[in-house]
């Protein structure tokens, strides 16, 4: 081609400014070969808060209570209550979100059959059995699919930590470090809630201010080599990092704007202030907060725990779906509650457990809420024990493809990656009940 | 024109702090808890990891290729280092800046030069000596501080983070 006729044609950069890749359905990935889908789906959701119950919860304690099977499997909580979705009852530790019940869908028959803590989360969170690859959980996905790639200007990185981070099994995977998320720290039911980077204590806005001056004057290198892309790049980090320091960042993790009463209905505590913190978060358009709630790994002293903790997450979440229908938020934003396993339903008595709960992957439970799912609902059974699936077992796969779906994001389409790698972004699933058409 | 690897970076930025990273291993054999004195760069494992290190692109190793290093930088870096706890922890517990602080009795100009021989490697220029001079009498800032953000300054360097 002569110059004249390459200036002529329309560079990729023009085709990107006219959005022509977008609407036909191309990707970044591969401009020239895939042959246009069909439009995707109507999608309603914008965000997802994933509650993530770290150690796996008691599946039988919560949502899935079986009084009939006895002592030995129910313990002390026997009287589940009604809630107000016919014919659905959960663990009497729960009242507040009996009453939301209308507003959520329990899944009892969550399986992958692993019970080993780190597999799991991978499983739960990235659909995928392990393999060679480590692929990316459902948040990094969305950061892909929904963040700075895809228009995303918000404030603060699209993908937030509520306030320790899991870790590579539940991460980015193999898309890189740009797609990690970002951890907080700090403890939001604390005042200030100093989230990393952006609350500095003890050092003043005017501090700041003056010793970001001396480092501009320290920076001889910098002066030396003006247009070297590495450091045009280093600069454009610190723009966007003081941006985050001095402006609305802030004020968007400050939860002391919130009045009092509000706060305390959420529940002063990490969880509950986390729960607060993640509606505020959604409602600033963050597409993806995750809450890692630590404490459910119960195999000592389980029913103590569950006394202590169940509370704790009925008033977190029933205040956070109450708040978010209150704001119009709940249509937007699936809430998604599982942890990486359930709960031996059989109570271990014997020494050293003295009334504990061991891991269960067999059969267990997950709560999606809002965003396009319908609510009052049950999916799936296990049996009388809660010991295995019943009726209609889902898979991780269904699930995440599921909330995909309601997304926006094709579960059959290409994964685009950093690694040049040819892969879907959900596998094919020919095991269980498929996705989750009851409730959607 | 290189960035430091991640932990090239965390290693130096503990022997300029004398403080060290708490690193622990799931699995309990030869360590569960790594000796302190053990620097990151010797660090057997890939799952042996911090959030510092795999946010700066320490590969986990899962291929074992060398293009899984990830040394491009990202704003999660630049904020981390210039705001986080972690690294402000550091310059404020720092043995080594208590040592150079006495070491210098007093002199500003020998201090902002020792400071400069161990981030830098190199003495300062008549322009930089004048401009931290000048930081060091601002109002407000006692000299501990300022000290403290010479430090973090100089680390935040392009000169600091890159190999050139």
């Amino acid at each position: 081609m002569s110059r004249q006729q390459i200036t002529d044609c329309m560079t990729r950069r023009e085709a990107l400014k006219r959005g022509l890749f977008g609407a036909a359905g191309l990707t970044l990935a591969n401009p020239l070969g895939v042959r246009a889908r069909s439009a995707p789906p109507r999608t309603r959701a914008k965000s997802v808060i994933q509650i993530w119950m770290w150690g796996g919860p008691t599946h039988l304690d919560t949502f899935d209570p079986k009084p009939e099977a006895g002592d030995d499997y129910c313990g002390p909580f026997k009287k589940p209550i009604a809630t107000n979705a016919d014919g659905v009852r959960i663990c009497e530790l729960l009242p507040l979100l009996a009453k939301q019940a209308d507003k959520y869908s329990i899944i009892r028959s969550m399986t992958h059959g692993n019970n080993s803590h780190e597999t799991a989360s991978y499983i739960v969170q990235t659909g995928r059995e392990p393999g060679r690859l480590v692929y990316p959980s459902v948040g990094a996905v969305v950061s892909r699919f929904k963040g700075y790639d895809h228009g995303y200007k918000g404030l603060v990185p699209p993908y937030i930590v509520l306030t320790q981070p899991q870790g590579r099994f539940s991460e980015a995977g193999f898309l890189g470090q740009r797609y990690k998320p970002f951890a907080t720290g700090g403890d939001p039911n604390r005042t200030p809630f100093v989230v990393e980077g952006i609350v500095a204590q003890g050092i003043s806005d005017d501090r700041q201010r003056k010793r970001r001056e001396l480092l501009h004057n320290l920076d001889s290198l910098g002066k030396a080599m003006p247009n070297n892309p590495h450091f045009e790049r280093l600069d454009r980090s610190e723009e966007n990092a003081y941006g985050m320091m001095f402006g609305d960042a802030r004020k968007l993790f400050d939860l002391s704007e919130e009045d009092g009463e509000t706060r305390d209905r959420y529940g002063r505590n990490t969880f509950g202030q986390s729960c607060l913190m993640a509606r505020r978060l959604v409602e600033h358009g963050v597409p993806y907060v995750t809450i890692n709630y630590k404490g459910w790994d119960t195999h000592k002293q389980h029913f103590e725990t569950m006394r202590r903790k169940l509370p704790e997450m009925d008033a977190g979440m029933a205040t956070l779906l109450q708040d978010l229908a209150d704001r119009g938020l709940l249509d937007s934003t699936i809430i998604w509650w599982s942890g990486e396993f359930g709960r031996g339903p059989k109570i271990q008595w014997n020494p050293p457990w003295n009334g504990g709960r061991s891991h269960h992957g067999k059969c267990f439970c997950a709560l999606v809420a809002g965003g396009g799912f319908k609510g009052g609902r049950v999916v799936g059974a296990s049996d009388e024990k809660g010991m295995e699936v019943a009726d209609r077992p889902v898979y991780p796969t269904d699930l995440i493809a599921s909330m995909y779906e309601l997304l926006g994001i094709d579960p059959e389409g290409p994964m685009p990656n950093p690694r040049g790698l040819d892969v879907k972004v959900m596998p094919a699933s020919d095991k269980g009940g498929g996705r989750l058409k009851e409730i959607v | 024109m290189r960035r430091l690897e991640a932990e090239v970076l965390v290693d130096a930025l503990c022997w300029i702090s004398g403080t060290r990273e708490g690193y622990s291993s799931a699995i309990p054999e030869p360590f569960t808890f790594i000796p302190q004195e053990n620097r990151s760069i010797e660090l057997a494992d890939g799952s042996i990891t911090s959030q510092f290190l795999e946010m700066f692109g320490r590969p986990a190793r899962d291929t074992g290729l060398e293009s899984e290093r990830d040394n491009r930088p990202t704003d999660a870096q630049r904020l981390h280092l210039l705001n986080s706890t972690h690294i402000q922890n550091k310059i404020e517990r720092s043995s080594r800046l208590n040592g150079l602080i006495r070491a210098a009795k007093g002199k500003r100009p020998r201090l902002i030069n020792s400071i400069y021989l161990n981030i830098l490697s190199r003495y300062a220029t008549p322009a930089e000596l004048s401009a931290a001079e000048n930081y060091f009498q601002t109002k407000g800032i006692n000299t501990r501080q300022a000290t403290n953000d010479l430090v973090w300054a100089l680390i935040n360097t392009k000169e600091f983070l890159y190999r050139h």
